[in-house]
């Protein structure tokens, strides 16, 4: 048993020993960690009999954690117009602009809210594969043009001015334009709430003839990422210390559905971050015929 | 928010006694604040568990109003801080939590808490007549 419990220290895998009552009589570093990190689901993979008991391999419940995480995440906000309109109710001598205050709050969000429920849905249809791809002939310089437009004012808000750079007359792609969209409004969203205040956001449209695709970046002049940043951020959910400081009601969805749109329409999604040039995110679009 | 008149309402019974309200969303900070300065509270406010820590340092508040979920340092993290230091090992924390698992109440309740409120089974106005309950013990 001693050099069993020694050998299974070892693996990287969670692993407990049970007795036949369920008992735990072992478990080791990797079992240790997940039972007692927060916010982990846990379900059991694996049972195989032991001699007076049982080796259990566990594993991280993603549909579990997932579940909670989603709780939490709806919660938040239900709460907040909950308190909001018991507050609009039940005080009698709100002033007019505080109501307006309070009706503001619960515009905001509720329309947080839809966009959650609406990411939501988008994930369920791209993990479980029914997400419906209809590509049509678009222009993606109008597309571009056309979200700058509806972004500025956000930018406006810090001083922030985005630039807009192309040699391009047109660029006509066959793509999904609304998943085109949902991306570049994500990344273009991203880089005014982490770029800094009184800074640009530089957005380029080029032809990579070597490659067969059109490419666009998205700079921002912010913070650069971590290393743990650099290898998470593509995960579902994932959201780095920095961005729940910048933006704490944030979903962690945002990036994860991108790379699965740029994905689904044919491209590819990277990015580089450094402390000296702020962080710069770039896809591609396949060239159309 | 505008409390200009929400301040003429104030409640001189709990003048005097300051709360630090650590939540991370704002709009549900802006509401908890305004409702306690009504209540004639001194509020002061962290988004965060590493400023919260400063701040209670800085001045012992009279209760921490405390959420679990927080950016960097959650709210379990911090509590466990606050016990393990001489300065701050006996100021009155409150959770105030959208999450009731029943993991976090234990590891919250042995750490010695005022009580742990799960925030979408009370009305604003039931958790601040929970905050003074607790003030008045």
């Amino acid at each position: 048993m001693r050099s069993c419990k020694a050998f299974l220290s070892k693996s990287e895998h969670p692993l407990i020993i049970s007795d036949t009552g369920n008992g735990i009589l072992f478990c080791n570093n990797a079992a240790a960690d997940l039972l007692m990190s927060s916010g982990n689901a846990v379900a059991v993979q694996k049972t195989l009999p032991l001699d007076g008991g049982h080796l259990i391999y566990l594993q991280r419940d993603l549909a579990g954690s997932m579940q909670s995480m989603v709780i939490h995440q709806l919660r938040a906000p239900l709460t907040a117009i909950r308190w909001n309109v018991d507050l609009l109710l039940s005080t009698a001598r709100l002033a007019k602009e505080e109501k307006l205050d309070l009706l503001k709050n619960i515009q905001k969000t509720n329309q947080h809210l839809i966009s959650l429920v609406n990411d939501l849905l988008m994930v369920g249809r791209m993990d479980s594969g029914r997400l419906e791809v209809r590509p049509k002939s678009a222009d993606l310089k109008d597309l571009i043009l056309e979200r700058i437009e509806l972004l500025a004012p956000i930018a406006n808000q810090k001083k922030q001015k985005i630039v807009f750079d192309s040699r391009l007359q047109r660029a006509n792609a066959h793509i999904d334009t609304d998943l085109f969209i949902k991306t570049f409004e994500n990344l273009l969203d991203n880089a005014i709430e982490y770029g800094f205040s009184d800074s640009r956001v530089v957005v380029t449209l080029s032809r990579e003839e070597k490659d067969g695709a059109y490419l666009i970046a998205i700079k921002d002049f912010g913070l650069s990422m971590s290393e743990e940043d650099r290898h998470k951020l593509f995960s579902k959910f994932y959201r780095s210390e920095e961005a729940h400081k910048i933006r704490p009601n944030g979903t962690g969805l945002g990036l994860y559905i991108a790379k699965l749109a740029v994905e689904a329409n044919g491209g590819t999604i990277w990015f580089e971050s450094s402390a000296e040039n702020g962080t710069t995110f770039y896809f591609t679009v396949p060239l159309s015929g | 928010m505008n409390n200009k008149n929400s301040a003429k309402r104030n409640n001189s019974r709990n003048s005097g006694k300051t709360i630090l309200v650590v939540e991370d969303n704002d709009s549900l900070s802006k509401l908890i604040q305004l409702k306690l300065e009504e209540s004639g509270y001194q509020v002061l406010s962290a988004m965060n568990g590493e400023d919260a820590l400063k701040m209670v340092k800085k001045t012992i508040p009279d209760l921490v109003w405390l959420d679990v979920y927080l950016p960097g340092i959650n709210g379990l993290e911090l509590l466990k801080r606050l016990r393990g230091d001489v300065k701050t090992k006996d100021v009155k924390v409150a959770i105030v939590s959208v999450s009731g698992s029943n993991k976090k109440i234990e590891i919250a309740e042995k750490l010695s808490i005022e009580g742990y409120f799960v925030k979408s089974n009370y009305k604003l106005d039931e958790l601040i007549e929970q905050v003074d309950k607790i003030l008045k013990k």
